[in-house]
């Protein structure tokens, strides 16, 4: 195998798989966590496996072009939920399943991830993090270089998964070891990941800081994918620099970033997220420039915080079209439907081109 | 071909199968069963003796070794590549055979080789058979898993399938050792001198060759559907 002079410990240079990915490129270095959401992630993660043959591109590890080598000679591990546990063996067995692993390395990995106690106990007397904590304990056990997460924490309680996040950020950070997780759940996705991609329609959209693909998405994709959006419709009417003034169907105009040039007239929709949408009951004069009308319809009580939904327009007649949802904080009473007034700052608000029908 | 034509062949299959299995008990486990009762009592002593004896044994033997030894690789084989599942529905057809077909094939020829290999057939049905059925219960992700741990594909058949198909590798030489021994003492039953001319003549008779040669179509045809269906 070919040694190529790069520091990242997973390399993929225009990956491309036969009704998967097209064109998928980036890396991942040592003691970092990427993070791929969307559908098309758990392909990349079969390719880097060697359970999905790449039609096209490079796929290195620590160095190596593992492009056509077989999954078991690959230096990865994989850690799935916990339902690849097999069934006739116990906790001490998995660890220690893979070839070449000392009954030390064992003993080590089991301590360290809190499986002594159950070191007898086969996978159906586990419970689902002690059944993940299994999985890693095997994934681990053979010192792997890059370690491959399909959606680990999908079974485990919201509570429980901060936990995991934590014990894998530790071991990232402890091994030097290189993680790519791959999940179609934001919340899972940006509680690990020191950089999310998106993959969207087998193209990895965007990839980045968290808080840069959540806060500046480049397309309407990638803004449903990391999270709750708004979508209103609206006309470009002038742009400075990186921020246009549209108009809305119901007449208001307002500000958005536009992460590309569009030309003016441009039919677009701009992208708004709910909790950074300020709502009042005042006119929408008194709230400030760029302040839409509009009429709370409904608020609705979540435990942590409170949805309310909103139609922006008072007598706009495409309800779907201009319903906004705005997310406040929990606490006092459910505020009353009625005329209220929205607002958001224009860094907030991100426009993105719509073809015409 | 697509899946609703497949479904109508595949029903067609199913029926055709059916009325030929009624047929034949009509007309070969029926008469069969009449000539047994028709025996004197006085013939039954020397029965029991004969059903222990080295051929017996011998075949029962062989039943039991062919169904690991050749049943269980061709099952293996089978859930590997999909695309020999037709080759293998043909090795387990003979379960299909009725046993009075099979017994009155063993009085006509009365060759040792005939005899050993239509049992060895019938051990190879059913140990690859069973084995099937086990491999339908290891999910694909466990063999991923052992992969990615870095164990190889001998060494994952080895550590992973086979202890998980362990008891269906069991019912299976279980199965060929009953279903062999069946076959022997229905031949020993139906042997010289009262049973072996009625039913030499039965076996013989066009009908029930066609009978066989289309249980064991159907079967085949059963099984390329399932296969397209996937």
């Amino acid at each position: 195998m070919r040694q190529l002079p790069i520091e990242p410990i997973l390399r993929l240079d225009g990956i491309t798989a036969a009704g998967g990915v097209t064109d998928v490129t980036f890396h991942v270095a040592e003691g970092e966590i990427v993070t791929l959401l969307g559908a098309g992630g758990l392909d990349v993660l079969a390719m880097v496996a060697g359970l999905r043959r790449a039609q096209r591109g490079t796929i290195a590890v620590a160095g190596r072009i593992l492009t056509r080598t077989p999954t078991y000679r690959r230096p990865i591990g994989l850690v799935r939920a916990g339902q690849d546990l097999f069934p006739h063996l116990d906790v001490r067995a998995h660890v220690g399943f893979s070839p070449g692993v000392s009954r030390q390395r064992v003993r080590e990995v089991m301590e360290r991830l809190g499986l002594m106690s159950l070191a007898d106990r086969l996978p159906a007397a586990l419970t689902p993090e002690q059944r993940l904590r299994t999985g890693l304990g095997r994934a681990l056990a053979a010192v792997p270089r890059l370690l491959l997460l399909d959606d680990p924490l999908a079974l485990l309680p919201p509570p429980r998964q901060a936990a995991m996040q934590d014990l894998l950020r530790r071991i990232a950070e402890e091994d030097g070891l290189a993680m790519l997780q791959a999940t179609e759940e934001p919340s899972r996705a940006f509680g690990l990941g020191n950089r999310i991609g998106v993959v969207s329609q087998g193209h990895l959209m965007q990839i980045g800081p968290p808080q840069e693909v959540y806060g500046a998405p480049v397309s309407l994709a990638v803004a449903i994918a990391t999270g709750p959006v708004s979508a209103l419709g609206g006309l470009l009417i002038e742009h400075e620099a990186d921020i246009g003034r549209l108009r809305l169907a119901c007449g208001a105009t307002i500000e958005a970033r536009l992460p590309r040039r569009l030309p003016i007239g441009q039919p677009c929709v701009i992208a708004l997220r709910p909790e950074l949408i300020a709502l009042a009951r005042i006119p929408a004069a008194e709230m400030g420039e760029g302040a839409v009308p509009a009429r709370l319809i409904e608020a609705l009580f979540c435990g942590d915080h409170i949805r309310l939904r909103c139609r922006v327009g008072l007598d706009d007649p495409l309800e779907a079209a201009s319903e906004v949802i705005v997310i406040r904080p929990s606490g006092g009473a459910l505020p009353r439907p009625g005329e209220v007034s929205l607002a958001w700052q224009a860094s907030h608000a991100h426009a993105f081109a719509v073809a015409l029908p | 071909m697509n899946r609703r034509r497949l479904s109508a062949v595949a029903l067609m299959a199913m029926l055709l199968l059916v009325a030929l299995a009624v047929v034949q008990f009509a007309v070969l486990t029926m008469p069969a069963m009449l000539v047994l009762a028709a025996r004197p009592a006085s013939e039954w002593a020397g029965l029991w003796s004969q059903a222990v004896s080295a051929t017996v044994v011998e075949c029962n033997a062989i039943a039991v070794v062919t169904s690991v030894l050749l049943g269980l690789p061709a099952a293996l084989a089978a859930w590997h590549w999909r695309g020999l599942w037709v080759l293998v529905s043909l090795l387990v057809a003979p379960v299909l055979v009725p046993v009075a077909l099979l017994a009155g094939t063993e009085l006509s020829s009365q060759g040792l080789t005939v005899l050993l290999v239509s049992h060895a057939s019938l051990g190879l049905a059913l140990g690859c058979g069973c084995a099937l059925v086990a491999l339908q219960g290891v999910e694909p992700g466990l063999l991923e898993a052992a992969a990615c741990a870095g164990v190889g594909p001998l060494a994952a058949g080895r550590r992973v399938v086979l202890p998980l198909i362990a008891p269906g590798i069991l019912a299976g030489v279980l199965l060929s050792g009953a279903s062999s021994m069946m076959l022997s003492l229905v031949s020993i039953a139906m042997g010289p001198p009262a049973g072996y001319a009625a039913l030499s003549g039965l076996t013989a008779s066009p009908i029930l060759a066609v009978i066989g040669i289309a249980l064991l179509l159907c079967a085949v045809v059963l099984a390329a559907m399932t296969l397209l269906r996937r």
